[in-house]
């Protein structure tokens, strides 16, 4: 009897087992040993549903969160980093199961080919332009947006670049504009239509007195604003590419140098080198108050065709076994208090704008930014920076005229 | 003769076990490969992917700089 029990109960065992290797060969789910590359690409075949999800932390396991990052957003204290980002998480029930640990990205396409290659990161801090790459790779998954209490004050100009198949995989944390810092005591546009314009780039009055980002992608939206007006700069036909080409070329002419660091272009200005730069609201803001610009009339420029606006935020790793407790730490990013915290100590914008202009300190950074006045942020005043399609023409376009 | 068939479904499930192993591992090299060829395809080797990287860069030197001058922590 016991013998009977005991190879009946060893060939349930051995057909279950077997079942089990079947599901797993037919690229099931369950595997304790699958490493984060296997997950990923697990995971980037189920991404493209849209299907709801529903995380529960409290099932997760108790390990350490990876978060994949810049520099300035980690845990570190101030100056270095950016504990009031990671506050709510860190003081909440899963602060200490799951420690937050970080680590910097280099750039965008460093990150994306270290986590295709398995590099295993629960949270990831990638922009704009890149989060489609990131979804096509399978490296990211939908946002448990249920886990986000304040997601509604995220409005949906700045969640359209992570809405993907109908499912959003991209939480903006850290936005902000790019545009024209210019010395209005000496930088007029009346040659150039009278009004704050795009084609100041090629206006020869200024030869040699202008900079621009180093970026071919953005060199190319810059020219594509000033040759078609207030319309998307991230896509173009061919033959729009090269004309854009063409007039960057020209704008080359007046350039005194495409900038790798906007410090750099920042100490340009302000000692007198150029009157017209490309920067972001800090640079800006810093030209603005630096001692040698007092009494100067320097202006961020909106250009009738608009600005562009570069959109960085937190995505999901396809990867993840703790999901639930990263959206957790992503909702803690998404507060009104960590929006306000960019904004005082970066002067960017935040993704989060409900409650957010109460409590910025520096009231001054609102007005100058237009942070009470949505409009400013989307189209026609403000073009997000998504990917720019056709890709491959952008980029080759700019770099021909960066090397030209 | 029962222990003989109990035996010859042992050896088939571990083989089945191990082919599938091995399969999965297969699997999920080849779609990692699949992975990074679709990215670097995807991406021009003259994308810098420097905007965030450069703004990072210059936060941290900013602020680095901003305590050393006033000698004073900045408090978020």
């Amino acid at each position: 009897m016991d013998a009977r029990m005991n190879r009946q109960g060893f060939i349930a065992l051995t057909g279950a087992t077997t079942l089990a290797a079947f599901l797993a060969a037919c690229g099931g789910s369950s595997s304790g040993d699958s490493d984060a590359g296997s997950s990923a690409a697990a995971g980037g075949g189920d991404t493209s549903a849209a299907a709801p999800v529903g995380f529960d932390p409290a099932t997760e396991p108790d390990a350490p969160l990876l978060v994949f990052t810049w520099s300035g957003y980690d845990e570190s204290p101030v100056p270095d980093g950016a504990p009031w980002m990671w506050q709510e998480y860190t003081d909440g029930p899963y602060g200490a199961k799951s420690p937050l640990k970080f680590t910097f990205l280099d750039d965008d396409t460093q990150a994306l080919a270290k986590v295709a290659s398995g590099f295993a990161a629960d949270i990831i801090h990638p922009c704009g332009g890149y989060i489609q790459k990131w979804k096509e790779a399978g490296l990211i998954q939908p946002l448990d947006v249920a886990l986000l209490p304040d997601w509604d004050g995220v409005p949906e100009s700045l969640k359209a670049p992570g809405l993907i198949d109908g499912a959003y995989y991209h939480l903006p944390f850290d936005v902000g504009f790019t545009s024209l810092t210019y010395d209005a005591d000496a930088v007029d546009f009346s040659k150039v239509g009278g009004e704050e314009s795009w084609k100041i780039l090629l206006d020869d009055r200024y030869k040699g007195q202008s900079s621009l980002f180093n970026g071919p992608d953005e060199i190319i939206e810059y020219a594509a604003l000033a040759n078609r007006g207030a319309k998307d700069p991230t896509v173009l036909t061919i033959e729009e590419i090269a004309a854009a080409k063409e007039t960057a070329l020209l704008m080359k002419q007046n350039v005194r140098n495409y900038w790798t660091s906007q410090n750099d272009t920042v100490n340009d200005f302000v000692n007198g080198n150029i009157l017209i730069t490309a920067t972001w609201p800090d640079g800006y803001w810093k030209i603005k108050n630096h001692p040698k610009m007092k009494g100067r009339n320097i202006q961020y420029m909106q250009p009738i065709e608009g600005r562009l606006t570069w959109i960085c935020g937190l995505v999901l790793s396809a990867a993840s076994k703790q999901p639930g407790r990263a959206m957790l730490a992503m909702a803690a990013a998404n507060t009104p208090a960590a929006g306000a915290a960019v904004t005082d100590n970066y002067q960017y914008a935040s993704g989060q704008k409900a409650g957010v202009s109460e409590l910025i300190k520096n009231k001054e950074l609102i007005t100058a930014f237009g942070l009470d006045d949505p409009a400013l942020w989307e189209p026609p005043m403000a073009w997000p920076q998504k990917a720019v399609s056709p890709y491959k023409e952008y980029i080759a376009a700019g770099q021909e005229v960066i090397n030209a | 003769m029962r222990a003989l068939v109990v035996t010859l479904v042992a050896v088939v499930v571990m083989a089945g076990s191990a082919v599938a192993v091995a399969q999965r591992a297969d699997t999920s090299a080849s779609t990692r490969a699949r992975m990074i060829t679709a990215l670097t395809t995807a991406t021009s080797p003259d994308d810098c992917g420097c905007t965030a990287a450069t703004r990072a860069k210059d936060r941290v030197a900013n602020r680095a700089t901003a305590e050393a001058s006033t000698n004073t922590k900045i408090v978020p």
